[in-house]
């Protein structure tokens, strides 16, 4: 489970401060899809990196699992996320002078597996999302839709028990966005996936629906 | 086998930007010529200075051990007598006196000459030296000629020649016959021409003299006459003050060489003290050259940087990759100029030999690039270059955090 306790967090920019989030309580249960709506600058984006752990909140407490994750040493830290949070992002973030399986393999590798082991996954994952024929294709001979696969194909490739996507369609056309969200839930039945959109409709979807507005929860569905 | 992974990931990002980072390397190459070919000329110096320690122990051109001590001026009273006694109260190996008296040349080759009256002579312990006397300028002058006593070996001036009509092979194996003002004859046979002894004061002044022998061509002598007039030679460590004190005991004032290993020294460590500086304000320079090009570098993989953190990487390892990208740097640059330093370094020779400091040419000539010197130049290099990187890393860290803010990254 992740539990959001008052979490609040303030960037200090030099000239001003931004409160990003303003006291954020949350309860999300294992296995459940979560939407998160809100217009740019809501404090989405912000609101994700404390669930997955990626910045500490100035204030609050993010548990998951019933562990305090801003208690969590750097090492400590990137283990859990190594263990449990897989990630897909709307620009994919591929690493462009590594091949789809190479980039598949790189959240295998903080694992300390085999090249074997790392490649035997990776390619069984990229079969999974349909690029078996793809496999050594760097991110630049790749379409969009392709690239948010080879993304879904790493996140995937840990079993993560928590799948965070922002925003993973919007690069996409409609056809294309319809099939990677296709493809995510197909794939994350058994994990919890905390999904960040602008497209209500898609939000619609989800087993929990929570709207951010100026760094707070606006509605919680 | 994170670490092994991240080192080949730096290097792709550096094939990728290799234009970038020509710049940062080839500023670290002239780091590097800069303080090897400082620390080596140097180093250089400094073995030539031992070197001469060790195998001429009476070279006065450089040696510490040598210490000279003179008298200010000439004294009536300093004899020869005397000056063994002082020699042997200060426990010195050997010393030479520069005697105030007076000879005249009587004969050349078993024929009279003229103008003899003209030359006043000086001699040492071990050598002669004959020239005009420059005194008085009304007195026409012949040139010089030095002979040593014990050797009845003379060398003269190509103004001597001159005046006496001879050309430079004519006058060797010639026999010199001379008198002093008591009537004793010594006889010489010239086996060399020096150059530049102009006039005989002068002479007594000069460092370093070139003798020529036109029969083989080459440089027979090497010498140099400070204006002392007794020298003593110390062949081990002496603690120099007490002797200075013990001289003034004896009436004498002291002066120490003019050019001595110490004063060779000094200067090697000066050079080194301004090639240290610069070195130290380029490595500066440098490193914030490579820092700009590392932050261009995080900047735009920044994205792909937070996503491998997400992915389980850890701090330290994403130090790890930006430093060792910088450090590789450094180790391009070290190396690179350490072998431009190899190939210019009979250039360097040359050029250090153009400078004209005479009595350094010896060792400029020998000047080679010193390997202990570039590891050490290399290393240093390295060690910018990490600090380089994990100052880079450090303020791309902050950077990120305010980019985080407007949420443009994760």
């Amino acid at each position: 489970m992740i539990q959001l306790i008052d979490v609040t967090k303030t960037y200090n920019t030099g000239k001003s401060e931004v409160h990003a989030l303003k006291g954020i309580s949350l309860e999300i249960p294992d296995n459940t899809f979560i939407s998160i709506c809100g217009k740019s600058g809501s404090g989405k984006s912000t609101l994700l990196n404390m669930i997955s752990g990626a910045d500490k909140p100035t204030g609050g407490h993010v548990f998951i699992d019933g562990v305090d994750i801003n208690q969590l040493s750097d090492k400590r830290m990137s283990e859990m996320r190594n263990n449990k949070i897989g990630f897909v992002f709307q620009s994919f973030l591929l690493e462009p002078s590594l091949t789809a399986l190479e980039n598949v393999e790189l959240p295998l590798l903080m694992r300390k597996m085999s090249r074997e082991q790392r490649e035997k996954i990776a390619i069984e994952m990229l079969d999974k999302v349909g690029l078996r024929e793809r496999l050594r294709h760097k991110p630049g001979e790749l379409s969009g839709g392709e690239k948010q696969r080879v993304s879904i194909a790493r996140a995937l490739a840990i079993s993560p028990k928590i799948l965070i996507a922002d925003e993973p369609t919007g690069n996409l056309d409609e056809a294309t966005g319809n099939s990677i969200m296709e493809l995510i839930r197909e794939h994350t039945k058994n994990c919890t996936f905390v999904l960040v959109t602008h497209d209500t409709a898609l939000a619609q979807t989800a087993d929990m629906k929570i709207t951010i507005k100026d760094g707070m929860i606006s509605r919680n569905d | 086998m994170i670490k092994v992974y991240l080192m080949k990931l730096g290097l792709k990002w550096m094939a990728r930007h290799k234009l970038r980072y020509v710049l940062s390397w080839l500023s670290f190459a002239f780091v590097s010529i800069v303080l090897i070919c400082i620390y080596s000329i140097s180093t250089g110096i400094s073995d030539g200075v031992l070197n001469q320690m060790e195998t001429n122990p009476l070279s006065y051109q450089v040696h510490m051990k040598n210490q000279r001590l003179a008298e200010g001026e000439i004294k009536s009273d300093l004899t020869e007598e005397l000056c063994n006694i002082i020699s042997g109260e200060l426990g010195a190996k050997e010393f030479r006196i520069l005697y105030d008296s007076f000879l005249t040349l009587e004969k050349i080759d078993g024929n009279k000459v003229e103008s003899v009256s003209a030359i006043s002579a000086y001699h040492t312990g071990h050598s002669f030296l004959l020239g005009n006397e420059i005194v008085s300028e009304s007195v026409l002058y012949k040139g010089n000629l030095q002979g040593g006593r014990n050797e009845n070996a003379a060398v003269v001036t190509t103004e001597f020649l001159s005046a006496y009509g001879f050309d430079m092979d004519s006058i060797l194996g010639k026999e010199l016959l001379l008198k002093d003002e008591n009537g004793a004859e010594y006889s010489f046979t010239v086996v060399a021409v020096l150059y530049n002894i102009n006039p005989q004061c002068w002479l007594a002044n000069a460092e370093i003299y070139v003798a020529y022998n036109p029969a083989s061509g080459n440089n027979l002598l090497s010498e140099k006459i400070i204006p002392s007039i007794v020298t003593f030679d110390f062949s081990s460590d002496r603690d120099m003050s007490e002797i200075k004190e013990r001289v003034t005991s004896f009436g004498y004032p002291y002066s120490t060489a003019e050019i001595n290993a110490e004063k060779v020294q000094l200067l090697a460590n000066k050079y080194s003290s301004i090639g240290s500086f610069l070195g130290i304000a380029m490595a500066i320079i440098s490193a914030m050259s490579l820092m700009n090009s590392v932050i261009i570098t995080i900047n735009e993989n920044a994205a792909f940087m937070n996503m491998f953190r997400l992915m389980g990487l850890t701090a330290a390892n994403h130090r790890f990759l930006i430093c060792f990208i910088t450090a590789v740097q450094g180790a391009i640059g070290g190396m690179a100029g350490f072998l431009f330093s190899c190939f210019a370094q009979r250039q360097l020779g040359n050029l250090i030999e153009s400078f004209n400091l005479v009595v350094y040419e010896e060792f400029a000539l020998n000047f080679k690039v010193d390997i202990k010197v570039s590891l050490f130049v290399m290393l240093m290099c390295i060690m910018v270059s990490v600090a380089a990187g994990a100052v880079s890393f450090v303020i791309s860290s902050k950077e990120s955090t305010v980019i985080a803010a407007d949420n443009e990254l994760v």
